[in-house]
């Protein structure tokens, strides 16, 4: 693979993510700063679709930095699209997001060589896009959670978070692939040994705290605080986790 | 009306307060455990082959203080079990009884069984793991040489490789070109009068009356015919696979009818 100039497309994904943060930050030209992210968005889907071709039929190691990146420019661009921009600002958070997962994917050391030979089967391939895209999900729906806190000073009533919801639905695919994955290649469904599965339910149990919460009598205020800070965290796993061999935490 | 003692606990158990209690401190718990030195996880691995209780009293005991975090979590996870269980099962109840092909076109309640069937799921995954947890027992690498029955040690089961077949590597990897990266190993199974013929592989584990075999080793060359099996017998199988189709199913379900909410508010 040529691994250097899909680095640089990497960085290059970052560097857009970061124009588009500060365009949208500033408020200024949102179409510009759309543009740029999912620019962005694509060319972290080059980066992608090489590592793929590179690894297949394994999956590649360490991607769902680069996955997350990709989906949630994606997302951006047709669930905003999908409501006519309605609060642009909030792509601050998509971009900053994007160019935060983008840049620590380009930044930390990883094997990038070495395919997983347990991973050619249809249940790995599942639970790594389903799991990636959930993420992707509690990010989006994180963003609105953190404008609405940061920008507005009306919070809504209504609770449900369609991005929420989704990105529950789309662990729940990754749990069914995960458990399907591991039982055949390790023989037992989950592997609590393993950092990752730590991650999967650390954010999975914390975004079924949100939906829980959504049906209490918690004040407005503290829900969309909830929303943000789990958006946070999941961003926060999410980037732990492609530190690869170099785990300060 | 008054109610009674028995109302007041269930209706306490099935309170949507615990749960957001239960799944706080279950977060934190996890959190924990992933901040948390990795030097003793290695030892959750062995959860699933010496079972619960003598990993607590023999591997989780001296080091209980390292894995704080999980006894915690696991405690945390059957307190979830029991709320779930409380506050489910009647809306369950209510639910099928009530239920019609007219009612089940309404999205409210194919929305509301969908959300009931990832709760049943929960309590599928959760028993499963629990009874796995509990009365599963491993024998790890049994060495099958090719035509040789092996009766694996502790268990009613007997194995037999029929034949091996090697697995080259296909991908774009030059290095790696031409090399073993796996094998395919028909095996025939004997658990009492019954008999079968599976094949195993490295992604493929054989499933054969709650025993689950996985490959474990195999020999880059094929002059050497013999596969390392690990198996286990696990008595929560059925139940956790049935959880997780479950959760995939209904969530399928659950997505669909968001969806319909999406387009429905974006054509508004």
């Amino acid at each position: 693979m040529g691994t250097m100039d899909s680095q640089l497309t990497l960085h290059a994904s970052a560097m857009l993510g970061g124009g588009a943060t500060l365009l949208s930050a500033r408020g200024t030209h949102p179409w510009l700063a759309t543009f740029l992210v999912v620019a962005g968005a694509a060319l972290a889907g080059v980066h992608l679709l090489k590592r793929f071709h590179f690894a297949w039929p394994f999956l590649p190691m360490y991607v769902v930095t680069e996955q997350v990146a990709f989906l949630l420019g994606i997302l951006w661009a047709a669930w905003f699209g999908l409501r006519r921009l309605s609060c642009p600002r909030q792509l601050t958070f998509i971009a900053l997001a994007m160019s935060s997962l983008t840049l620590s994917g380009a930044f930390f050391p990883k094997d990038y060589f070495l395919p997983d030979i347990r991973t050619a089967t249809p249940w790995a391939h599942l639970f790594s896009w389903a799991d990636a895209t959930a993420r992707a999900l509690f990010i989006g729906a994180s963003s609105e959670g953190t404008a609405l806190l940061l920008l507005s000073k009306q919070r809504p009533s209504n609770r449900y978070h369609p991005l929420a919801a989704a990105g529950l639905c789309l662990s729940s695919f990754a749990i069914l692939g995960g458990i399907f994955w591991s039982i055949n290649t390790q023989g037992v469904p989950v592997s609590f040994s393993q950092p990752e599965t730590l991650e999967f339910m650390l954010i999975w149990f914390l975004w079924l705290l949100v939906c829980h919460c959504a049906h209490t009598k918690i004040r407005n205020d503290f829900y969309w605080l909830l929303v943000a800070s789990a958006g946070l965290i999941t961003l926060f796993i999410t980037i732990r986790s492609c530190f690869g061999v170099w785990r300060p935490f | 009306m008054k109610r009674t003692a028995y109302e007041k606990i269930w209706q306490l158990l099935s309170s949507i307060n615990i749960s957001v209690f239960l799944l706080g401190t279950i977060c934190l718990s996890i959190l924990l455990g992933v901040m948390s030195s990795p030097e003793p996880r290695p030892q959750l691995a062995l959860l699933w082959d010496i079972g619960i209780w003598k990993w607590l009293t023999e591997i989780g005991a001296p080091k209980w203080q390292s894995l704080l975090w999980f006894i915690t979590l696991f405690i945390l996870l059957s307190f979830l079990f029991l709320n779930t269980t409380c506050c489910s099962i009647p809306q369950m109840w209510k639910l099928f009884h009530r239920l019609n092909p007219k009612r089940l076109r309404a999205r409210a309640i194919r929305s509301r069984l969908a959300i009931q069937g990832i709760h049943l799921a929960f309590l599928f995954l959760f028993l499963g793991y629990a009874l796995s947890l509990c009365f599963s027992c491993s024998t790890r690498g049994v060495v099958l040489p090719l035509g040789q029955t092996i009766l694996v040690p502790g268990q009613d089961l007997s194995l037999q490789l029929l034949r091996l077949k090697r697995v080259r590597y296909r991908g774009r990897l030059e290095a790696f070109k031409g090399e073993t990266v796996g094998v395919d190993a028909d095996i025939i199974l004997r658990s009492g009068k019954e008999t079968e013929e599976k094949r195993l592989s490295l992604s493929r584990a054989i499933f054969f009356k709650n025993h689950v075999i996985t490959l474990k080793k195999f020999p880059n060359s094929l002059r050497k015919k013999w596969v390392m099996v690990d198996v286990r017998h696990d008595p929560g199988l059925p139940l956790y696979l049935s959880g997780a189709l479950l959760i995939g199913v209904s969530s399928f379900c659950y997505a669909l009818v968001a969806l319909e909410n999406v387009f429905r508010e974006a054509s508004a």
